[in-house]
């Protein structure tokens, strides 16, 4: 009972930094900006850490900016502490086969960079726009999976973490409050399926923020002389 | 917007729910429809705008003028759970996707007239119960359709917000809606609403069917059980409540005193922080643990264990737990799936586990949404039994009737 009250406890740590990184900020400018653009920093990033190890630092510090530039330093914590689960994780299994902690260290940072880069990516997404995209190119079908997705993600993830806090209230195993989530989303589904089939039509309005697209423009354009000068270089 | 039904008919996996109902709407009319639970309600409401058979399985039979298809196209389904109608994450976006409104300056107005105006950029899931409950009000009277279908649409509202709602409904009918309301409560829609139906067994009535006065007698009956000593005290202290992405605290400097076998009412309208402050409370007291407590959140199947009654009340008490079910008047649905249980068994039988379990102290938000009167005198007498036996309770909810058996009321306003 006390490795499963642990369990517990991480697993609803874990839904509480999910939330945090990724949903419970609102709306803002910084998730006006083209996906295509945010796409292209994700590659930039990509591309630096698959280039060489100083490829890398300039992707982990890209990343960074890209947080504080574009108004989510708030998040940066949560985000990191995200990412530095599959990046513990990477460092322990890869000591094995290296050898050596300093080639582990050099995987070990690319791991964290890519992992903060894609919750960035993630963060800065904003699903009324892929809504909006879809809807032009006439896939009004499909528009509503983004959206229902980010509303109903973090839904579940809440009612997950009460589930957890009733079943250590109850003393159960931790299990039960996983298999009393899965029921419960069930019945959501259901009721998403009825709920959503008799409102109106779903027309999707968006709009750009110039200002952040700039920023983001700008941290593409840092990142394509990066790599640029890498290449010229090495 | 006007239609006629004859001898309308419903039935799901073969069993007749709605029984030749006969029912005719002018535009601009309102009927209001109240009955028990079970009585065919929502199934009615849910095969007027096509969701049965379209989603959910059934069969649907009568005369319908002009037609059931033009039904299905010119009515809005307002879900009896506004969560499920909420499809995107951002306020601002549900209002201007699904409604006629162009410009943010119009969508802040309608929502400044719903007391929401300082969420327009917020992520719908974090919004409170009677805040969806708002927003999915104004989704569904703002669209293009004529004939609006609401189930519920108070259950999750304080008084002054549910009347700002009714009123609401009363000018649109100006503007040509029609509306069908499904909802327990008679008396405030009275002056809104053109003609009142009860639901019994499928079929509609104009009388009140005495099920109801005899359930607001007991409900009348009900009353605090008496003080005796406190035998134990639970004392909880919150320095303060903050939201990540707030800027002022939700609450600062809270403390509350609960006694063994007291029931304290947290009240306070709808955003106040009555469910975040419960829940705030819970944790604490699993991080303390040293008083025996649990949680029984808004949505009662969360709390569950066991995937039937008997097995929920077995993981709790082996020998006890049929007596428990009799207690509960849960003794015939002992075996079915738990999620096949009304809200109102769910509630029931969540009680019956606590009690089973001897908490010491229970944790119960709204404990009575969604119920009939009568489903809500038995769980609001279950709560009762169950404190009487010395266990405390921290109930946060906006239901005046829950006064009726509260000891002591915490109104959240005087903290804000
Ligand atoms: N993550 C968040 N950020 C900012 N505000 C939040 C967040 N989560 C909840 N809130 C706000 O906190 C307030 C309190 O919410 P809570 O659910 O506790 O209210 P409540 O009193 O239970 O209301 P109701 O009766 O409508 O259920 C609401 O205004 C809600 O919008």
């Amino acid at each position: 009972m006390r490795i499963g009250g642990k369990l517990s406890s991480l697993v609803k740590y874990a839904s509480e930094l999910i939330i945090r990184s990724l949903f419970i900020y609102g709306d803002m400018e910084s998730r006006h900006v083209p996906v295509i653009l945010n796409l292209t920093l994700l590659l930039t990033q990509v591309v630096l850490v698959n280039l060489s190890a100083v490829g890398s630092l300039i992707a982990l510090f890209s990343t960074l900016l890209t947080y504080v530039f574009r108004g989510a330093s708030k998040v940066l914590k949560y985000a990191s502490i995200l990412a530095s689960i599959p990046t513990i994780w990477y460092f322990i299994t890869s000591l094995p086969f290296t050898l050596s902690v300093v080639k582990s260290l050099a995987i070990t940072v690319n791991v964290f960079t890519l992992s903060l880069a894609t919750l960035a990516f993630l963060y800065f997404i904003n699903p009324i726009e892929l809504a909006y995209l879809m809807n032009r190119l006439k896939l009004k079908e499909v528009s509503l999976y983004p959206v229902l997705t980010w509303k109903a993600v973090p839904h579940i993830l809440k009612d997950l973490k009460t589930a957890l806090t009733i079943a250590s209230m109850k003393n159960v195993e931790l299990w039960r409050g996983l298999a009393i989530t899965v029921v419960t989303v069930e019945e959501y589904s259901q009721f998403y399926e009825e709920a959503q089939h008799a409102k109106g039509v779903f027309q999707p309005k968006y709009w750009y923020s110039w200002r952040d697209t700039a920023i983001t423009a700008c941290l593409v354009m840092i990142n394509l002389t990066a790599i640029y000068l890498l290449k010229l270089c090495f | 917007m006007t239609f006629e039904l004859n001898g309308f008919t419903v039935r799901l996996d073969g069993a007749l729910i709605v029984n030749e109902v006969d029912l005719s709407l002018s535009r601009g009319e309102a009927v209001l429809i109240a009955g028990p639970s079970g009585a065919g309600k929502s199934t009615l409401l849910k095969s007027l705008c096509g969701v049965i058979p379209k989603v959910v399985r059934g069969s649907v039979s009568g005369f319908v003028k002009p037609s059931l298809d033009f039904l299905h196209r010119s009515s809005i389904y307002l879900h009896q759970e506004p969560w499920f109608f909420i499809t995107t994450p951002y306020v601002w976006s549900e209002v201007l996707s699904f409604t006629d409104f162009k410009r943010l300056s119009d969508v802040q107005e309608v929502l400044n007239h719903f007391k929401l105006s300082r969420h327009l950029m917020r992520s719908t899931y974090t919004l409170s119960a009677g805040e969806v409950q708002r927003l999915a009000f104004i989704i569904a009277t703002h669209s293009s359709k004529d004939l609006i279908l609401l189930d519920e649409p108070t259950a999750y509202l304080d008084r002054p917000n549910a009347d700002n709602l009714i009123k609401y409904v009363k000018e649109l009918k100006g503007f040509g809606k029609s509306f069908i309301i499904v909802d327990h409560d008679v008396s405030v829609w009275l002056d809104v609403v053109d003609k009142v139906y009860y639901m019994v067994d499928g079929k509609l009535v104009e009388d009140e069917p005495e099920y109801y006065s005899k359930a607001y007698e007991a409900l009348n009956d009900l009353d605090p059980s008496e003080s005796r000593d406190c035998l134990k005290h639970f004392i909880f202290e919150v320095d303060e409540i903050k939201f990540p992405d707030a800027e002022e605290p939700l609450l600062k400097d809270f403390k509350l005193e609960v006694c063994s076998g007291e029931v304290v009412l947290i009240k306070g309208y709808s955003g106040v922080g009555k469910t975040t402050l419960l829940k705030t409370l819970a944790e604490k007291s699993v991080k303390d643990g040293r008083i025996k407590s649990v949680l029984i959140p808004d949505n009662p199947l969360l709390y569950f264990s066991g995937s039937t009654p008997a097995e929920e009340l077995n993981l709790a008490n082996p020998q006890l737990s049929s007596k428990f079910l009799q207690d509960f008047g849960l003794s015939s649905k002992s075996n079915i799936p738990v999620v096949k249980l009304s809200t109102g068994e769910r509630r029931r039988l969540a009680l019956a586990s606590a009690l089973a379990r001897g908490y010491e102290l229970v944790f119960m938000d709204e404990p009575t949404i969604g119920l009939d009167p009568w489903n809500k005198y038995l769980v609001l007498k279950g709560i009762k039994k169950v404190a009487e036996l010395g266990t405390g309770f921290v109930i946060a909810s906006h239901d005046e009737d829950l006064l009726k058996i509260a000891n002591e009321v915490i109104n959240l306003e005087d903290w804000r």
